[in-house]
């Protein structure tokens, strides 16, 4: 065995040890800050919270009806004193919301932003949301709401009488 | 006197190693009988025989064993060339020899490292996507939402709230200015 293929077999073994090692910390890991060269204080996780965006196209008809993908609403959407009873689902996802950062909801119809204020008791959320539709501002709300509740923001649709849902719920 | 005991002694010799023919033989047997001389000669000139041979077939067995002798100190002598000189030649030379095993352990080695890069890097991410700054308290501990500021340019907010077992639910409705009928 050559002096070349020792190297190329100690080079295969080590490479991974090697890249695991030098891994850099991730940012949403805890990072020990060097503080007068022995010291070292460690940096507050970021403050995130993740939210289930759902956007609903309500509608009434003769036969209630409801998306499978929101079965988890539909009691909740029934209880509302509206009129309507069929749900569709226009768009789902989750997003991550940074403190003091803002965040494309990523709307299928209009546009809008949700922005993390700062936990509160470290079991609720203060929002603000932003709604624009037709190039203009629809709706911007700040709310306080607790992980695990529902926040539903909804407006008629122009064209018809069917209705355009947002819902939020942060964990 | 000196003659016949020499022709006596050369026959005693001819007749221990057989040289002699079966008649003179005989003859000679029976002349034993009555000397007790010759016979007490016989059986010396027997045991320097016995001697003798076995001094010959030691050094015959001994030749075989001094020739295993030098060939194994070639052979030690020609391993003691081809070994390799310094640590990292010795080291070569072992891995030459263990070539399999080395290899077996090294593709072992490897997968092994590579698997936990994997799954470091599987945990981090998880750790990263289930850290969260809050946590889900239960439905009847929540508190319900609180609408701090409400902005609807062009229409009125109504803001509504429903508690179930699952927990609070806020609705806000916008109604556009121009829209005559509500929800």
């Amino acid at each position: 065995m050559s002096r070349a293929s020792l190297a190329a077999l100690l080079f295969v073994v080590l490479a991974p040890v090697a890249a695991s090692a030098e891994k850099p910390v991730s940012k949403d890991v805890a990072q020990r800050v060097a503080l007068h060269g022995r010291r070292t204080i460690a940096q507050a996780p970021a403050v995130k919270v993740t939210c289930d965006v759902i956007e609903i196209s309500a509608s009434t008809g003769k036969e209630a009806s409801i998306d499978p993908a929101i079965k988890k609403l539909e009691k909740k959407l029934a209880a509302q004193p509206w009129s309507f009873n069929q749900y569709k689902l226009l768009s789902q996802s989750s997003k991550t919301l940074e403190k003091g950062k803002q965040e494309s909801l990523g709307l299928k119809n209009g546009s809008g932003t949700a922005k993390l204020v700062e936990t509160v008791d470290k079991s609720k959320v203060r929002l603000t949301i932003t709604e624009d539709h037709g190039g203009k501002r629809l709706i911007d709300n700040t709310t306080t709401i607790a992980a695990g509740d529902w926040l539903i923001q909804g407006h008629p649709v122009t064209t018809n009488k069917d209705g355009h849902l947002v819902a939020i719920s942060c964990k | 006197m000196s003659k016949p005991e020499r022709k006596d002694d050369l026959e005693l010799m001819q007749y221990a190693d057989g040289e002699l023919d079966e008649r003179e033989a005989d003859a000679f047997a029976k002349d034993l009988e009555g000397d007790a001389d010759a016979r007490t000669k016989l059986e010396s000139i027997g045991q320097l025989h016995e001697l003798v041979g076995g001094s010959l077939q030691a050094s015959a067995d001994a030749v075989p064993d001094l020739k295993f002798a030098a060939m194994w100190r070639e052979v030690n002598k020609a391993i003691d060339e081809e070994a390799p000189k310094g640590i990292f030649g010795r080291v070569a030379a072992w891995l030459d020899r263990h070539r399999g095993h080395v290899i077996t352990g090294m593709v072992s080695a490897g997968a092994v490292a590579a698997i936990a890069l994997v799954m470091r890097t599987n945990q981090d991410e998880t750790t990263s996507a289930s850290r969260s700054s809050i946590e889900v308290l239960p439905a009847a501990m929540r508190t319900a939402p609180v609408v701090e500021s409400l902005d609807t340019p062009d229409g009125s907010g109504t803001v509504m709230n429903f508690e179930d077992e699952d927990g609070h639910t806020t609705v806000i409705w916008v109604t556009p200015a121009d829209t005559v009928e509500g929800i």
